[in-house]
């Protein structure tokens, strides 16, 4: 079935909910006086996601939709207690998050096309930040 | 994965993959399946190629000019052309640089095998397209320095130099894909030049890594 691309884009905002709580978790995990790379990079992907979720927002309220609210809370894709578990969680978010940009990609057009593709750049190097090896099709795993 | 926690009886999914390779191929065939009759032309209808705008293909003969229904007048054709051409000169120029400099094979096997698989797919999807695809006419491969010079780099100095040329021409390609991407009336296939334009970025920053690492 195909889906409207106000609906897209409500799939996406979705994911940003998501994506904003686990790093938020995962910020609140991290010392940055014992990691400081690591607390830096979450922060900016807390900082980043936000925008994105702000900007998804305005983009679904311009198609006259009322945006879908946040969950009270999600699970974290990791125990995240240990450095490694809380790049691991970071690695699945930004794989997870290139996932539904990509999706995001084909239900749009123009504008809201353009973003989806820069999210979608955006997340295949900034898991690369966290570990995630390189890829042949970012977002697209089964091609 | 990624469930929200307060309610796991109602826990739907978020968003999974709405996408099979099948589906991916499916579109792609159909997208270039007349490349191969069409590349020539086909790699300067995009508008950021040089001349683009002039008409530079073959005018059809009186009583032959192209129905816009027809496969031959879909522009993501020429996308496809485009793309597939620019993935193969991503490879010619990794292979010019291994050559030149076999002590960095290893560094750029998984640069190679990323676009050899972007070429793969498109060659999966209409075998005849790799047999049309050529080089970008206007980006020719670098010849290493032939002229003598009064300091001439040292081997690790050329080899980063050969690195860090990769690493812009991927930065470029990503440009490329991205604006295919923008511009494909197939959403499928745009999402497939999407996913090619952000490996592209991710081999930039690798290969701008690996030099800036021994600085």
């Amino acid at each position: 079935m195909t889906m409207t691309p106000t609906e897209v884009l409500q799939e996406t905002l979705a994911a940003e909910h998501a994506a904003v709580y686990v790093y938020g978790v995962l910020g609140g995990r991290v010392s940055a006086s014992t990691e400081p790379t690591l607390a830096a990079d979450l922060r900016t992907a807390y900082a980043l996601h936000r925008t994105r979720r702000d900007q998804l927002v305005a983009m679904v309220l311009d198609r006259g939709a009322e945006p879908v609210p946040a969950e009270v809370s999600y699970e974290v894709p990791t125990p995240a207690r240990t450095t490694d578990q809380q790049r691991a969680a970071a690695r699945q978010m930004e794989a997870w998050c290139a996932r539904t940009y990509a999706a995001a990609v084909a239900g749009t057009v123009l504008l809201e096309r353009q973003w989806a593709i820069d999210a979608l750049k955006d997340a295949a190097v900034r898991g690369l930040g966290f570990g995630a090896e390189p890829a042949a099709f970012p977002g697209a795993p089964e091609l | 994965m990624l469930a929200p926690r307060s309610d796991p009886a109602a826990a739907r999914s978020l968003p999974a993959p709405r996408f099979s390779r099948r589906s991916g191929l499916l579109a792609l065939a159909g997208l270039v399946g007349t490349v191969g009759t069409t590349s020539c032309t086909a790699y300067d209808a995009r508008p950021d190629r040089p001349g683009a705008g002039r008409t530079t293909g073959p005018v059809p003969p009186a009583g032959h000019e192209v129905d816009p229904s027809t496969p031959e007048a879909d522009p993501d054709v020429a996308l496809a052309a485009a793309v597939l051409a620019d993935e193969q000169d991503m490879i010619d120029r990794i292979v010019a640089t291994t050559a030149a400099h076999p002590a960095l094979t290893p560094l750029l096997a998984v640069t190679r095998a990323v676009h050899e698989q972007h070429v793969a797919l498109l060659a999966d999807a209409a075998p005849e397209v790799r047999a049309s695809a050529t080089s970008s006419p206007d980006a020719p491969i670098p010849e290493q320095p032939k002229a003598r010079r009064p300091r001439k780099p040292s081997r690790v100095r050329q080899r980063d130099q050969a690195v860090t040329a990769l690493a812009r021409r991927e930065t470029r390609l990503s440009l490329l894909d991205e604006r295919s991407a923008l511009v494909a009336e197939s959403s499928a296939f745009a999402r497939v030049l999407a996913s090619m334009a952000a490996a592209a970025s991710q081999q930039a920053v690798l290969l701008r890594a690996k030099t800036d690492e021994r600085r």
